[in-house]
C-alpha cells in the first residue's frame, strides 16, 4: 500500500498546510509545531494502514485532527464539562440576557455592517483577521469543540463521544460558543 | 393567555439556541409553531439568527481559503524535523 502515499513530498506538500491548521486551533506555535510532528510520526508510522479510500491529504489532516482532540483532552481541565456549564450559567446568562426584561438578548442590534450585502461569496481580509482573533479569545474548552463543529463539519454524535460530553451540554457549549464569538465580531465591527 | 404570550415572545436563549439545533433536532410541531412566531417579533433573535448563518458560511470558505494561503509556513527547523522522520 505504500505506494499509493507519497511520502517523499510530504513536507513540500503539506507541512505547511498542516502547520496553519495547528497553529489556527491553537494559537500556540511550539504546540502547533509539536502537533505537526507527531501528526508526521503516526502517519509514517501507520503508512500501511493507508487504504487509498480517501486522498494523502485527508488522511494526513484526519490525524493531524485527532492529535488536536488528545491535545485538548490532555489540558487539564479543572472541572468536567457539565460542572463547567451550570456554575458559569448565571454569569453567561446575566451578561447576555436581560433578566428585567423577560429574558430579552442585552445586546443592542448591531448595525449589520456587511449582513445587508453578504453572501456566500464574501470573505474580506478584515473577516479573516477578526475572525482569527476572536477565535483566540474563545475559551479552550469552548473553541475545541465550536470548530470540531462548524470547520471540520464533524457529526454532533462523534464529537460528543470524543469530548465524553451530554447531547445537551454540546448544545449548550456551540450556543455559547457562538454567542461570544458574534459578539467579538460584533464589536470589530464586522457583522 | 398573557402568561402564554409572554413564554413564547420571550426567552431569547432558548429560542437561539433551539435555532442552532434545529437542523439535526426535530422539535414537536407546538414547539416549532412557537418558535417561529418568537422569531418573527424578535429583531434580537431576527439578527442572532443572520449573524450566525454569516459566520457557519464564513468559517467554510475560510477553511477553503487556508488551502490558497501561503502566508503562513512551517519554519525551516520544523520542516528540517519532519525530513527527518520521514527519512528514517
Amino acid at each position: 500500500m505504500e505506494e499509493l502515499l507519497d511520502t517523499k513530498n510530504w513536507v513540500s506538500n503539506y507541512a505547511d498546510y498542516l502547520y496553519h491548521i495547528a497553529l489556527f486551533k491553537t494559537n500556540n506555535q511550539s504546540e502547533a509545531e509539536d502537533l505537526v510532528q507527531n501528526t508526521f510520526l503516526a502517519a509514517f508510522k501507520n503508512k500501511e494502514s493507508f487504504r487509498g479510500n480517501c486522498s494523502e491529504k485527508t488522511w494526513l489532516t484526519n490525524i493531524l485532527n485527532n492529535k488536536i482532540i488528545d491535545y485538548y483532552r490532555k489540558k487539564k481541565f479543572e472541572k468536567p464539562f457539565s460542572s463547567y456549564i451550570s456554575e458559569t450559567d448565571d454569569e453567561f446568562g446575566n451578561h447576555f440576557f436581560d433578566s428585567h426584561n423577560f429574558g430579552r438578548w442585552i445586546n443592542k442590534i448591531s448595525p449589520n455592517y456587511i449582513s445587508n450585502n453578504a453572501d456566500h461569496t464574501v470573505i474580506s481580509k478584515d473577516f479573516s483577521a477578526a475572525m482569527e482573533k476572536c477565535l483566540e479569545k474563545m475559551p479552550h474548552r469552548l473553541k475545541s469543540i465550536f470548530l470540531a463543529k462548524y470547520f471540520d463539519e464533524t457529526e454532533t454524535k462523534s464529537i460528543c463521544s470524543q469530548y465524553e460530553i451530554s447531547d445537551a451540554n454540546f448544545w449548550v457549549i456551540i450556543f455559547r460558543a457562538k454567542t461570544i464569538f458574534r459578539t467579538c465580531l460584533e464589536k470589530n465591527e464586522i457583522i | 393567555m398573557k402568561s402564554y404570550i409572554n413564554r413564547i415572545l420571550n426567552n431569547c436563549s432558548e429560542v437561539s439556541l433551539n435555532y442552532l439545533k434545529k437542523d439535526e433536532v426535530s422539535f414537536p410541531f407546538k414547539q416549532r409553531i412557537e418558535m417561529k412566531i418568537h422569531i418573527h417579533f424578535c429583531k434580537c433573535c431576527q439578527n442572532f439568527i443572520h449573524q450566525s448563518d454569516i459566520i457557519d458560511n464564513q468559517l467554510k470558505l475560510y477553511k477553503e481559503s487556508l488551502l490558497e494561503d501561503k502566508k503562513v509556513k512551517a519554519s525551516d527547523e520544523l520542516k528540517d524535523k519532519l525530513e527527518k522522520i520521514i527519512s528514517e
